[in-house]
């Protein structure tokens, strides 16, 4: 079967949802598909259990590294990752926006064109603070951590409706209160017309053509309308949306269709590595309900290149995140009702040698080193964020990098020996990330460069990439807005 | 479903290490095994081979330290065996075993039943 479009999106995340919404805006008649390699599920089949749900997400959320030291969580469902966010928004950094415009001649984004859009973009999803009645007491005691210590605090923005407080949004929301894709996007381009064939694997595109093979929808999700199978699928202009992780393989996949010689797709990846790290207040606290999210602190983002954000996560991965094994490791899982949570987010730096490439199959596979600066970010980060937790009231925390497990406050004033690079051991207490970024960068520059400023792959007429692939180098900060508005610029610059 | 193969049985075997309430014949094996099957499943070809390996390679060192098998350790050994493994010098072996103590916690925290025992109240959903 030979399908013809104007437009085919691949990706129905943040950078494909937002693409197909302005592409659909004003042009009624434009024929567009969106093709997902997730299956069709809603809110309605959501249930907030970490065994069904991590079924979102690419291998139920850990993506390897080759090195097995970083675990990338990525969404593989309709909505992408913006259907297993938090919903935290930030605002690209104006440094970080004035080196992509002044260091690889991104001049479109002027503070006029960024705040119009973004001004646009978050009224439309519904961007704003959560009062403080809503903080629960894991973003209570940050904040009682933070001010002890004399550490400036900010409120986060986020983007819900309605949120009933379940807890858990990275399992999905099951009252739809996130706007993310799934609930803003999605609907409108649905009624718009724009075919969703969701259950596709791309295998290559060429000019013109996407080659996709259609799988079985997965149980309690939605019929494919077509039977399963190969198709090659037409379309006068095809936007790569699939992800960091994703649309660099499907570009290197397509690299001889497309005769491309670019040496930099997959390269100059980032993956904003996190530790999520626990600690055991005195008393009984139910972080688990309650949006988990509503302070953080960049205090030391220019200075030492770390963000601490409030969080809190399910039982099996509160267990993984907690180092060690055995009868202790249980005993203190049973103190997840007592347990406050900080995440770590660390900046790193495009590097060329991290980088997305493909394995024999095509898979892709994430070549991902360490850097020096990182393992410095990350010992300071796990001092302050534990000296955060003590200042709380927490009694015990469970600190990877620590030689001792667990850490109690009569070891507070060795914190400077106890947490050291000495222990830090990525091979027993791995990174994971939710944040990458980079690998088809944009710039005016293909030298340095794989998209032009239009978001168009340099050496093709018809292929283009719209999502946080196209990042220069870190954004540094939760990065769904910063895709939106590249998509939105893509969107507006795509002759159609 | 009680292990049947030699995979089951193993990763039981290492599970009952990593949490100890999944030793001996607990009633948590069986939806833990489940919920093990469920996470296996989902994952890509590559790591499924690569964790099938893994537990084939933990049943060989057994061999290799012990001169034992690994179901032939008494509850002692198996821990030190595990710890042991957790110092081995390639980072690869040690990584993986982190990868599959992952599993194992998520298997194991996924059931019910056990979230009594964290004092987890279990999920709120809502408009299903």
């Amino acid at each position: 079967m030979d399908k013809a479009y104007d437009v085919i999106i691949v990706g129905s995340g943040v950078g494909g949802g937002t693409v197909a919404d302005y592409i659909t805006r004003d042009n009624p008649g434009l024929k567009v598909a969106i093709i997902e390699s997730g299956p069709f599920i809603t809110k309605e089949f959501f249930n907030q259990k970490e065994i069904d749900m991590t079924t979102l997400y690419f291998n139920h959320g850990a993506v390897l590294s080759k090195n097995l030291e970083i675990a990338v969580a990525a969404g593989k469902s309709l909505g992408g990752s913006s259907a297993v966010y938090t919903g935290v928004s930030f605002r690209p950094p104006a440094e970080v926006l004035n080196n992509w415009n002044t260091a690889f001649g991104l001049d479109f984004l002027t503070d006029d064109y960024v705040n119009r859009s973004l001004d646009e973009i978050e009224d439309e999803i519904s961007v704003h603070e959560l009062p403080d009645s809503w903080d629960n007491d894991n973003n209570k005691l940050f904040k009682k951590g933070a001010e002890k210590l004399g550490i400036p605090l900010k409120r986060l923005k986020i983007n819900v409706k309605d949120c009933q407080q379940q807890g858990f949004c990275n399992l999905g929301c099951t009252a739809g209160a996130k706007q993310g894709t799934l609930e803003v996007q999605i609907p409108k381009v649905i009624a718009r017309g724009v075919e969703i064939i969701c259950n596709a694997t791309v295998n290559t595109v060429e000019e013109h053509f996407v080659n996709i093979t259609l799988n079985d929808a997965p149980a309690r999700t939605l019929a494919n309308k077509l039977p399963s199978g190969n198709y090659s699928l037409k379309g006068k202009i095809i936007i790569i949306a699939a992800g960091a992780l994703n649309t660099p393989a499907i570009l290197l996949r397509s690299k001889r269709k497309l005769k491309l010689k670019n040496k930099n797709i997959g390269r100059y990846l980032t993956l904003h590595p996190v530790f999520n790290i626990n600690a055991v207040y005195k008393e009984k606290i139910k972080n688990y309900r309650g949006f988990p999210k509503t302070n953080y602190i960049d205090h030391f983002s220019d200075s030492e290149g770390f963000y601490l954000e409030t969080s809190f996560y399910f039982p099996g991965v509160t267990a993984k995140n907690n180092p060690g094994y055995g009868q202790l490791h249980s005993e203190m899982m049973r103190d997840y009702h007592k347990m406050m949570s900080i995440l770590i987010l660390v900046h790193d730096k495009a590097e060329y040698r991290n980088r997305i490439s493909i394995d024999k199959n095509g898979n892709a596979v994430i070549n991902y080193l360490v850097s020096s600066n990182t393992r410095t970010s990350l010992i300071k980060a796990l001092k302050e964020a534990t000296r955060i937790f003590f200042a709380a009231g927490c009694e015990k925390a469970l600190i990877p990098a620590s030689d001792r497990i667990p850490i109690t406050t009569g070891d507070i004033a060795d914190l400077e020996n106890i947490i050291s690079d000495r222990n830090l051991n990525f091979s027993k207490t791995p990174l994971s990330s939710a944040h990458p970024q980079g690998g088809c960068r944009m710039g005016v520059d293909p030298n340095t460069s794989v998209c032009d400023k239009t978001g168009k792959v340099y050496g093709t007429n018809s292929i283009y990439v719209a999502d946080a692939s196209l990042f220069p180098t870190s954004v540094k900060v939760n990065p769904y807005e910063t895709v939106m508005l590249l998509a939105k610029w893509v969107a507006e610059n795509i002759p159609v | 479903m009680m292990p049947e193969t030699y995979f089951e049985r193993n990763v039981l075997l290492f599970a009952g290490v990593i949490v100890p309430q999944l030793e001996k014949k607990s009633p948590l094996q069986k939806p833990f095994l489940d919920n093990f099957e469920k996470l296996m499943k989902g994952i890509d070809p590559d790591s499924f081979d690569k964790i099938k390996l893994l537990v084939k390679v933990i049943g060989i060192l057994s061999w290799v330290y012990n001169l034992r098998s690994f179901k032939s350790l008494n509850g002692d050994q198996k821990v030190r065996f595990i710890e042991k493994l957790f110092h081995f010098p390639i980072s690869m072996l040690v990584a993986g075993l982190t990868g599959l103590r992952s599993l194992v916690f998520i298997a194991y925290y996924g059931i019910p039943e056990v979230w009594r025992d964290i004092n987890y109240d279990g999920p709120i959903v809502t408009n299903n």
